[in-house]
């Protein structure tokens, strides 16, 4: 089943991960939020995000509750559990050491 | 412990799932909402700003199935809704799914009853404590042991814990007077139940000192199934006393349901000491005979304790006794142990091969089930080609295709496993309530337990695999654009394959198997009017063993001629007479070499053997076997008088020629002096060992001369067999009332028995033919059905260009028929090549009878046409309108 992926899927997880860990938000705002600090460059389809939400969820990173937003409607907020800073940590690690050997290689040549 | 985590929670969003979509609705909802609103922020109208966040969000359906993937229950919906559709589509073609799961049924049934009979026979250990450490004795090429041989291993081996003697044996239990029947049982060593840990359901069993002297400790323990049979299972059954060949003894107690001896194919029904053994076997002492190897023994091993080693310290320990005893003991004698239950190791290695070859019969016609039914699901694939390119067209991926055809499959196979699993539980049952009227309480039992299902559930599985696997994969194979525009899959011209071979080979399979199974009924039929050397109409007989109540040759002479004088007397019996054993009763005939004695002895290459009865005067006239020539024997045959003989017509033949045998001697032995016995009669020429058997020389020789503790009285009579038979053992026992009568009964009945090998091949032959017949129309009917809906298409024009029924008929049935042709053609020319290995099972027909091979092959054609009828209805019901339009 082909489906639009805009992201590497693990790249939208740390994303995701690092826009929740400023503050618990709902699913609209962290999409909205990628796109302004990426300043428009990263598009999140809602194809992948909701799915991602749900997987992260279900792995015990991030757990979700129903609170009023900032215009008194009912959304869902996400917010970071500690295994989920744990992850990110290791995730942006990860994200360190490769962006950095990819930058290596790309300058060597 | 994470997988169990990952479960658990994958079940409580099964159970959360409504919570779930309801939330993913609003979050969703949400989302489109504020999508909607920064769209008016910027300006746009609410009815674009609507447009652009639905653009946006796009295909939600498809966000919601990913989400619940993710939450690991899309799997098991998946699985849910794939089983509503693979039922419904077989719900839609009953026909398919009725003969589907017959066929399978059918092979799966036969495999699981086969693998029951392995399993109980070759797998199953026997019901006592620890089994694995028993080990049977074998030696050379035999499972026997001599007593005083077994006692020397029993007390100096170093290898066993414990060593078990048991011997199989008749005895006659009395429970009062008049009262008595026959019973199989053990004499078992003192050891026997201690080493095996029973425990008894009444009572104690007996132990080491009650086997220290013979004839000390008359005790017996008795089967629940005697228990429950011959004293209605009577709570105060231990302490009471009953009589074992006149002998008493106090049974001391009861053995549990489950165990019925060391042996699993005979059940016993009695254990006494083996210090008894005088008392089981009048006159046959071998308790103290080193040369009488003929008891069974078993050891309980050492922990850690090979059966190699075990082996090497039986050899030692045989190899000293030889040396003690070099005339009764074989030096080179090698050891080796086996698993016991089988009398040693003896019927292993045939009981292996038979449930091989069954194992071989039923595999295959379960795989030809399989193949066949992979041909009617290609037919299936290529009849759901536009469903499965309209499938693929809305975006469902291969696996999910594949997925969902494998449903359908598995859906099939546990039909088919199920009623395969009820089938094969009804054979068991039907087997196991059988009874074989055979003095030998063979075990027929056979008992299902969980080992068979979990069989049965790997077979399920894997002909899942066997015959859905490859359709599918040619069903995804589908290319979408031609096949919805409805093009033909392929003009290629098609060779002969692999799979018309098959069908040709089915149909010539259930030819040879029809004929034969034709053959034998008939046979059977025939064996009914046969001239069987008796008449065993009217005629009743029982049986009884003098040497069990300890008669002397003597004592039986004169108690047989006693016997026979009282029931001659008895109105309503018109002839009485004695035979040691009736002819056709498959026990074991006695054998000798003839020969004239005015001729000189043969050499032992040129021996000729006789069967050899022993009669009263008047049997001849109870059997209603025909004198030809000369005298019966009569009372004065007696003793003292010359020794006098009657032959049959076959050995007349054989020894005299053309000349009168009457009054000519023959000799029974090849001893040069030996004076011979004259003979004095002929009678006509019968059946003796078996119904098939070639004409065979027979000498009859009188009782009183000759003497016989086994004795069957016959009588002539006018009354009904219940009656006469009550007759016969109303005057036996009033002259002895301990003797117990066995194999009682008209002699019509008894014939069941020597009838039985030529009726099991009967109903085997039968059902194999039958299955063989349901497998070659199937695979048939696949065959058609795809070649036809192959073509629909080119029918379809053929018809519109103007092609009659009839041409369509021929062009679709053509191949068809050359191949049932052909199969019942080979099939044919098998059978008659091979009818020579049918003749011992045929009397009276041949086994090149015309009729039964023209009945066969009409058959067969006719099963192959009517396997045809449908598909080919099919091709000519093609409206060439809608096939054509449908491009």
């Amino acid at each position: 089943m082909g489906k639009p992926t805009d992201l590497v899927q693990g790249t939208l997880d740390l994303l995701i991960l690092k826009t929740l860990s400023l503050e618990p938000m709902n699913g609209w705002a962290i999409a909205k939020r990628i796109v302004q600090v990426s300043e428009s460059v990263l598009q999140v389809q809602q194809g992948s995000l909701y799915p991602a939400l749900h997987r992260l969820e279900h792995q015990g990173w991030i757990r979700a509750e129903w609170k009023d937003s900032e215009n008194n409607r009912r959304a869902k907020f996400y917010s970071l559990t500690t295994a989920g800073r744990k992850r990110l940590k290791a995730e942006l690690e990860n994200w360190r050491r490769l962006s950095n050997a990819i930058g290596l290689v790309i300058e060597a040549v | 412990m994470r997988w169990l985590a990952r479960f658990r929670k994958i079940i409580q969003s099964l159970f959360r799932r409504r919570q779930i979509e309801g939330d993913l609705d609003a979050e969703l909802q949400y989302h489109l909402e504020q999508e909607i609103e920064s769209g008016i922020e910027a300006g746009l109208s609410p009815e674009e700003a609507t447009l652009s966040a639905r653009r946006l969000v796009g295909s939600v359906p498809l966000y919601k199935e990913e989400c619940r993937d993710a939450w690991g229950i899309g799997f098991v919906e998946n699985l849910l809704r794939d089983l509503r559709h693979a039922a419904r589509m077989l719900r839609r073609t009953p026909l398919f799914t009725a003969t589907a799961i017959t066929m399978l049924a059918l092979g799966i049934g036969a495999n699981t009853t086969v693998f029951t009979f392995v399993e109980n026979i070759l797998l199953r250990s026997l019901p006592v404590h620890d089994p694995q450490q028993l080990a049977a004795l074998n030696w050379s090429d035999m499972s026997n042991v001599s007593y005083p041989n077994y006692v020397d291993f029993r007390d100096r081996n170093t290898v066993f814990s414990n060593l078990i003697a048991y011997r199989f044996n008749p005895a006659n239990m009395s429970i009062q007077p008049r009262e008595n029947f026959r019973l199989w049982g053990y004499e078992a060593s003192g050891n026997y139940f201690d080493t095996l840990g029973v425990q008894p359901l009444l009572g104690r069993f007996f132990g080491p000192a009650e086997d220290d002297q013979p004839g000390a400790n008359p005790v017996i323990v008795i089967s629940h199934r005697c228990w429950i049979s011959r004293f209605a299972a009577d709570p105060g059954i231990v302490s009471r006393t009953v009589k074992i060949n006149g002998y008493p003894f106090t049974v001391i107690g009861v053995a549990p349901p489950s165990f019925s001896g060391t042996e699993l194919i005979v059940a016993a029904d009695y254990w006494v000491p083996m210090s008894m053994e005088l008392q089981i076997e009048p006159g046959n002492d071998w308790i103290h005979s080193r040369g009488a190897q003929n008891i069974w023994a078993m050891g309980r091993l050492k922990p850690g304790v090979s059966a190699a080693q075990a082996a090497a310290n039986l050899d030692q320990m045989n190899q000293q006794l030889a040396r003690a005893y070099p005339n009764q003991i074989d030096r080179r004698a090698k050891f080796h142990l086996s698993r016991p239950g089988l009398i040693g190791q003896t019927l292993r290695a045939p009981i292996t091969g038979f449930g091989v070859v069954l194992s071989g019969v039923a595999a295959a016609g379960l795989l030809l089930a399989c193949m066949n039914l992979a041909g009617m699901l290609l037919a299936r694939a290529s009849d759901r080609r536009r469903e499965v390119a309209i499938r693929l067209a809305l975006g469902a991926s291969r696996f999910q295709l594949l997925r969902q055809l494998m449903t359908e499959s598995l859906l099939l196979a546990a039909g088919g496993g199920l009623v395969g699993v009820a089938i094969a539980f009804g054979a068991c049952r039907l087997f196991s309530a059988w009874r074989l009227d055979f003095d030998i309480p063979f075990i027929t039992a056979l008992d299902p337990d969980s080992l068979v299902l979990y069989f049965t559930a790997a077979l399920t599985l894997s002909t899942t695999v066997l015959f859905g696997l490859t359709p599918a994969l040619q069903a995804i194979r589908t290319d979408v654009i031609p096949s919805l525009k409805n093009e033909p899959v392929s003009n290629r011209f098609r060779r002969w394959s692999v799979r018309d071979f098959l069908v040709g080979g089915q149909i010539a399979l259930s030819v040879i198997l029809v004929i034969c199974s034709a053959l034998v009924v008939r046979s059977l039929r025939h064996a009914l009017t046969l001239n069987l050397g008796f008449n065993p109409d009217n005629a009743v007989s029982a049986s009884f063993d003098l040497s069990l109540e300890r008669y002397s040759e003597e004592r039986s002479r004169i108690f047989d001629a006693t016997l026979v004088r009282k029931a001659s007397l008895i109105p309503g019996l018109q002839s009485v007479g004695i035979i040691n054993n009736l002819p056709l009763r498959v026990s074991g005939e006695t054998n000798q070499i003839v020969s004239r004695t005015d001729r000189p002895v043969p050499k032992p290459s040129e021996w000729r053997a006789a069967v050899i009865y022993n009669v009263s005067p008047g049997y001849l006239r109870a059997a209603g076997t025909r004198l030809l020539a000369g005298r019966d024997v009569n009372d004065y045959d007696r003793q003292n008088a010359p020794p006098v003989a009657m032959v049959n017509e076959a050995l007349a033949r054989a020894f005299f020629k053309n000349e009168n045998p009457i009054g000519g001697h023959i000799r029974l032995s090849a001893d040069p002096a030996d004076k011979g016995v004259e003979i004095i009669g002929v009678v006509e020429t019968g059946k003796y060992e078996y119904i098939g058997e070639d004409p065979h020389p027979v000498v009859f020789l009188p009782i009183a001369q000759t003497g016989t503790t086994w004795t069957t009285l016959v009588a002539r009579t006018s009354l009904s067999a219940q009656q006469a038979t009550e007759l016969l053992q109303k005057t036996v026992l009033d002259l002895d009332p301990d003797l117990t009568l066995f194999n009682t009964g008209s002699l019509r009945a008894q014939l069941a028995l020597p009838l039985f090998p030529a009726r099991a091949a009967a109903i085997v032959l039968g059902i194999l033919g039958v299955l063989a017949m349901v497998l070659a129309a199937t695979g048939l009917f696949a065959l058609m059905a795809y070649a036809v809906s192959r073509r629909t298409h080119e029918i379809g024009i053929r018809m519109a260009l103007g092609a009659r029924p009839a041409q369509v008929l021929s062009s679709v049935l053509a191949r068809t028929l050359v191949l049932c042709a052909a199969g019942i053609a080979t099939g044919t020319l098998i059978t008659l090549a091979a009818a020579r290995l049918l003749s011992a099972i045929l009397y009276g027909v041949s086994p090149r009878d015309p009729a039964t091979y023209i009945t066969a092959v009409l058959l067969l054609a006719s099963v192959g046409l009517l396997a045809c009828w449908n598909p080919a209805a099919r091709a000519i019901r093609i409206d060439p309108a809608r096939t054509l339009r449908e491009e």
